[in-house]
């Protein structure tokens, strides 16, 4: 395992930072407009690329 | 999920609209919070300790200093761990023990109790009483006249709580500043419920210090810190060095805030700077929220008028009227506010209390006062 899975840990953890952001935002009904769907479409994205290549590393 | 200590997750911010004055303009970005999450460790803003945390360049401390100096219309700063911990600088550099100063009738305990620890009395003003409680340049001038004569010497230092915190009342700072060095006395302006709010400069205010709360009303967690900001001409009595240890700022100890606090505060400061210039909109919030339920009835707002922060005190008699029938007495407030996703006020409380709007988005300053008076309107019709 190399720096980059610890770099990509790092990249996981501020995604779902920025899905926190959105239960925040939308606080206290969490209704998402299209707009938020998008973007936590494309967070979700991001946590499971970084993981991925973390897996992929571990093989 | 419980945490192997015993201690439960918090979601508190996730899950509702909190309206705890103390937490809602502590509320972290998540910029914030992914700095958090790195300089989380003990210590971890040393790793390139120059000797002292205000000449610290990685992270950037020295710089972010000089910035909040310019953004608060000051010539210095220094950091400390709250405002309560800048005041107790401000008091314990320019007077002795028997001193005395002035504050207002508003004043947070904690100006009481850092004047206490340094051996000096404190005069408190007047204050109009209920329902504005209003603190005025005539007060201050009234208590500095008066005090003055009956001790025989002028205070060492005026202490004025821009807003307090428990009627939201915003003070005129500038008209008490005159007062008092019209009768030779610095002022050390509180601003643990303005400053990263809503605009401040010290220079149009005309005050000696700034006390400045972090975790309170600049998006900081991680853990505690504030700023202490000051002119030019008490540079040398504030921020003294020690003799033994000359790189050590003698009045936080060599260093203050040195955790992930501090690197909280430079992460929101960017946000910071931007959200003060939407205050207009905070305060409309207020407005509208105190009209919607004044209109409503059973509703009336303690303090001063118009309403020009976010701090909102009420008198709540028509829940109180509901308290003296209802199964959970005073508690069913709490309870029906929670579930409409509503946190932060304090259970028990229906005569009076206080909540803040701070931070909210249109749709949910109005669901807060429509939800308000949904839960009043609910019993009322039975």
């Amino acid at each position: 395992m190399s720096e980059r899975s610890v770099s990509n840990t790092y990249a996981a953890m501020f995604a779902l930072i920025d899905i926190q952001e959105l239960w925040r935002r939308t606080r206290p009904t969490h209704t998402l407009s299209e707009g938020d769907k998008a973007e936590l479409a494309s967070l979700l994205a991001t946590v499971r690329a970084a993981l991925d290549a973390i897996e992929e590393e571990m093989r | 999920m419980t945490f192997s200590c015993g201690v439960p997750e918090r979601m508190v911010e996730e899950l509702y609209l909190n309206i705890n004055p103390l937490q809602t303009a502590g509320k972290t970005h998540a910029e914030t919070r992914k700095a958090i999450f790195s300089w989380i460790d003990g210590y971890a803003v040393c790793d390139a300790c120059k000797g002292s945390l205000r000449t610290m360049d990685k992270p950037p401390i020295r710089a972010f200093l000089a910035d909040v100096s310019a953004f608060l219309g000051m010539e210095d700063a220094m950091l400390t761990n709250g405002a309560r911990e800048a005041k107790f600088a401000v008091i314990h550099s320019i007077t002795e023990p028997g001193d005395w100063v002035v504050a207002d009738g508003n004043a947070h305990y904690s100006t009481l109790v850092a004047a206490e620890r340094n051996r000096v009395d404190v005069v408190r003003t007047a204050t109009a009483g209920a329902p504005t409680y209003e603190v005025t340049p005539e007060h201050f001038a009234e208590a500095l006249d008066t005090a003055e004569d009956a001790r025989g010497t002028p205070p060492a230092l005026a202490i004025v709580t821009h807003v307090d915190g428990s009627y939201g009342n915003v003070v005129d700072a500038a008209g008490i500043a005159k007062v008092c060095h019209d009768r030779g006395v610095p002022v050390l302006l509180n601003t643990a419920y303005s400053t990263g709010r809503m605009p401040v400069s010290g220079k149009e205010l005309g005050v000696d210090f700034i006390a400045c709360s972090a975790h309170k009303s600049w998006a900081t967690g991680g853990g505690n810190a504030g700023i202490l900001a000051l002119s030019g001409a008490y540079r040398d009595r504030v921020l003294r060095y020690s003799v033994d240890n000359p790189v050590k700022p003698l009045e936080t100890l060599g260093c203050s805030t040195r955790g992930s606090a501090v690197v909280a505060l430079i992460a929101a400061f960017p946000y910071v700077r931007e959200r003060v210039t939407h205050w207009d909109r905070e305060v409309a919030h207020a407005q509208m929220i105190v009209k919607m339920l004044e209109d409503a009835g059973g509703f009336s707002i303690l303090g001063t008028r118009p309403k020009r922060h976010d701090l909102i005190a009420m008198e709540t008699p028509a829940y109180d009227e509901i308290a003296k029938t209802h199964k959970k007495r005073g508690y069913f407030l709490a309870r029906d506010l929670k579930a409409c996703g509503i946190v932060g006020i304090k259970p028990g409380r229906t005569k009076q209390f206080k909540f803040s709007s701070f931070g909210l988005t249109d749709d949910q300053a109005r669901y807060l006062a429509e939800t308000f008076i949904d839960i009043k309107d609910r019993y009322d019709t039975r």
